[in-house]
């Protein structure tokens, strides 16, 4: 019995195939762990690749590989879906390991953090706004009381916005802005801190 | 197929696939070619690749790995110990659910 050898794919079969596998590896990210990830996508490609080997000959055809493709679920298959999350906690097979809650928490602190540091951003706005109201208004005891209270918190908003969104900075875009403004908002109160000690 | 009918089969997977292995030690691409061509179940790679990994990290299975005549390495699955108590508890409770339905549904008028 001759034993069949991996098919021979051109640069641009294995292009379709790695695209297909990236895919699935984007909607498992974030859902399973990184391991239980490259097992799955592992595993695909080795039945891509039986599928192919199935076919007659050595060389497979872009026709070929496209048609593996057709016979597989389609990527967005992979993302679990609500029902599987809420199962999770009741499994029936309660030895498994379960989906971590914690993957639903830090997907709820990351949006915190990237809302506060969307807020901790417009802090910085509203501040330069009170200073420049400051320079002729008749309430300026009120105004000077404000322009002293909202530096710190200013950088207490910025420092938690930043420690929640890189806590939940694998849940999305909200996380990858909080972690910008909330960078940004506590490089400005240091420097005005600093500016201001030494002026 | 419907929702609930897709929720219920997803709901056995696990069953499913320790029953598979448990006749023999065997490899994901032959575990999702046997429960895709049962009628009832239909279980697909997207399943089953995840609730092999999910055993797998539970405990209940064991790997090993292998070069196959298509050219990629294989995982080969068999139950562990842990694997089978968990398959007889598995299949008790399913029996269990499955004789009451049967009895409920044998009192519904046709």
């Amino acid at each position: 019995m001759t034993t069949a050898t991996v098919a021979e794919l051109a640069e641009s079969q294995q292009t379709l195939i790695d695209a297909r596998l990236d895919t699935i590896d984007r909607m498992l990210l974030g859902h399973v762990s990184r391991a239980d990830r490259i097992t799955i996508v592992s595993e695909v490609e080795a039945q891509i690749q039986e599928l192919l080997g199935a076919k007659v000959g050595d060389e497979a055809s872009r026709e070929d590989v496209i048609d593996a493709l057709r016979r597989l679920d389609p990527p967005e298959a992979y993302l679990p879906d609500s029902a599987e999350r809420n199962s999770s906690q009741h499994r029936v097979g309660r030895f498994s390991s379960q989906q971590p809650m914690r993957q639903r928490n830090v997907g709820r602190v990351g949006w915190i953090g990237g809302v506060l540091g969307l807020f901790s951003f417009g802090w910085i706005l509203l501040w330069g706004l009170i200073v420049v109201l400051a320079q002729g208004a008749t309430a300026t005891v009120f105004l000077v009381g404000l322009m002293t209270m909202i530096p710190p918190l200013g950088f207490a908003i910025g420092a938690a916005a930043l420690v929640c969104s890189i806590r939940g900075r694998s849940q999305g875009v909200l996380p990858i802005l909080g972690i910008g403004f909330g960078a940004i908002s506590l490089q400005f109160w240091l420097l005005l801190a600093g500016y201001l000690l030494i002026a | 197929m419907n929702s609930w009918e897709t929720q219920l089969r997803k709901g056995v997977a696990e069953l499913a696939v320790l029953a598979v292995i448990a006749q023999e030690e065997t490899y994901g691409y032959r575990i999702v070619e046997k429960l895709q061509n049962l009628d009832g179940l239909a279980l697909s790679e997207s399943t089953v690749y995840p609730v092999l990994t999910r055993l797998t990290r539970g405990g209940l299975l064991a790997v090993r790995t292998d070069a196959s005549p298509a050219g990629p390495t294989r995982r080969y699955y068999r139950l562990t110990p842990l694997g089978r108590r968990s398959l007889g508890e598995l299949t008790a409770t399913w029996q269990k659910v499955f004789g009451s339905l049967k009895t409920l549904l044998e009192g519904v008028p046709s």
